[in-house]
């Protein structure tokens, strides 16, 4: 028996003009119309959970073969994909369906929206694959496959369900990132927001000493170190990111991952962080006005946070930790004003690198239903559009047009040659000031 | 003027301390990125320490074509030269 696993990496903007500019995900990658290609650390895992005695092939979309013989190999084929891609992810389980192959679809759209999904599939696995996975398999192999499955919610990490990733599919590839999973969840509960936590009950962690093994298994099969760590904020807990820091520290690895500016409240956890190769953070800043911020996430921990937040950037990078600022442009307090605003903000906080993107009506977010009620939905169920940089709403305060030339004018200001070499410069004159050895 | 020789052996220490990697096996036009498999921020930690180190300041225009130990040592030559 021979199972096939695709992953859906990569997406592609819709917005031509925007795609020409060459818009980014967390940048280390030269900009391009593929962002921020990983591997899926979710099909690895999958591959990880099924039992040995079951021959698993990983594939990457842009490497499926041509041949429909090769496409006919398997016996079952396990696809995953979030929303941007998950009709590219139908069109190939119909396809795989038309061949008389049965299709598995997951991932975290396909547990918000498991009704579209079975319309493409044989058997659908909903939330963490952890729990469902040797099930299905098992009944599988019975010809007993059951058309919805759902993996845990809760408990993950805990010994009776944890597994290593199968990094031994990354051998002779060229990420330029490996993906290492510390953590499910964030506890901001942002409105729009389509992190983990929809799909988990609970902020959950993983023990240090899983995610030291993991990093060490994933150095076995790849000849770069440069590791993402995918969640959705790695310090919640400072006490745990404590540990984990030197944990990883004799690795000699280099790391990004996103977090809070809540790091920037505790030395002793930035100089580990300095020390154990992180070489930038994504925070989510969302804007740079109070007004921006209003009722963003339930207790308002984004606004409460708002003035500190220069301070906050200037100590991150004087450790020789770069700030990726996020910023979210079409927010409902948004006004044409913002877009410089942002450049503004961005050149007084000298900003390393900075993301920018649209405010984004994921399936299932609190976000989605407002807009859905507030009739402020451009086309429903158009996922194509959730690249986080293609428009898919009316905005409150401006209008599309005005929200489209914004996003245009940003990309232009913030993502040019002068402005690459500015903040450059900058990185290096921070880097200059510490003692790196 | 410093000799070339002596520009290497201080580039490759600086390469070895930034990236935690042994240089013995990088030639001097090897493009250093690729043969040790780093990303673009650690380059850009070299080319600061480099700058440190030899009391130089390389123009930002020039920054994105050194990318080499060669590359480094003409650059730090020229550079030094304008700077004295």
């Amino acid at each position: 028996m021979i199972i096939g696993l695709i992953a859906m990496s990569g997406v592609r903007v819709r917005t031509q003009e925007l795609a020409e500019l060459g818009v980014t995900l967390p940048g280390f990658v030269n900009r391009g119309e593929v962002i921020a290609s990983l591997p899926s650390l979710g099909l690895l895992t999958v591959a990880a959970l099924t039992h040995k005695d079951v021959e698993v092939e990983y594939i990457e979309i842009d490497q499926l073969p041509k041949d429909k013989s090769e496409l006919q190999k398997f016996d079952l084929v396990g696809i995953s994909s979030f929303t941007a891609r998950i009709n590219a992810a139908y069109k190939l389980a119909d396809m795989y369906r038309e061949l008389g192959i049965p299709v598995v679809l997951g991932g975290i759209h396909v547990s918000l929206m498991p009704e579209e999904a079975q319309n493409h599939a044989d058997s659908i696995v909903l939330y963490g694959a952890e729990g469902a996975w040797p099930k299905l398999i098992e009944d599988f192999k019975k010809g007993q496959m059951k058309p919805k499955y759902e993996g845990l919610k809760s408990d993950v990490f805990s010994p009776e369900n944890y597994v290593v990733p199968r990094f031994d599919f990354l051998k002779g590839r060229s990420y330029n990132r490996i993906t290492i999973q510390t953590s499910r969840g964030c506890p901001h509960s942002c409105e729009f927001c389509a992190a983990s936590l929809r799909i988990t009950s609970k902020f959950q962690q993983k023990p240090v000493e899983l995610v030291v093994n993991e990093i060490e298994k994933a150095l076995e099969y790849t000849e770069h170190s440069f590791f993402e760590f995918a969640d959705d904020n790695t310090f919640v807990n400072k006490k745990w990111g404590k540990d984990f820091l030197k944990g990883i520290t004799p690795l000699n690895i280099n790391w990004f991952t996103e977090t809070d500016m809540s790091v920037a409240d505790d030395d002793e956890l930035l100089d580990l962080m300095a020390k154990s190769g992180c070489r930038q953070i994504l925070i989510g800043f969302e804007s740079p006005s109070a007004d921006g911020l209003q009722g963003m996430n339930p207790n308002d921990w984004k606004l409460k946070r708002h003035k500190s937040y220069i301070e906050s950037i200037n100590k991150i990078q004087s450790k020789g930790v770069s700030v990726n600022g996020c910023f979210i442009v079409g927010l409902d307090n948004d006004t044409p004003e913002t877009f410089n605003q942002i450049k503004q903000f961005a050149d007084e906080a000298k900003l390393i690198e900075i993301q920018i993107t649209v405010y984004t009506p994921f399936p299932g977010t609190p976000l989605y239903h407002r807009l859905k009620s507030e009739n402020r939905l451009l086309q429903d169920e158009n996922w194509d559009r959730c690249t986080l940089f293609d428009v898919n709403f009316k905005p409150k305060n401006m209008s599309l047009e005005q929200l489209e030339d914004g996003i245009k004018w940003l990309f232009k200001n913030l993502y040019n040659e002068d402005e690459f070499l500015k903040r450059k410069r900058y990185y290096m004159e921070c880097i200059k000031n510490i003692d790196l050895f | 003027m410093v000799h070339p020789d002596d520009i290497e052996l201080k580039l490759r220490q600086i390469i070895a301390k930034v990236t935690k990697e042994k240089t013995d096996n990088v030639t001097n036009n090897d493009d250093l990125r690729n043969t040790l498999g780093f990303d673009s921020l650690t380059a850009l930690r070299i080319l600061a320490k480099v700058e440190k180190e030899f009391g130089l300041r390389f123009p930002n225009k020039e920054l994105s074509n050194l990318k080499s130990i060669q590359d480094l040592i003409n650059a730090i030559q020229v550079n030094k030269e304008k700077n004295t």
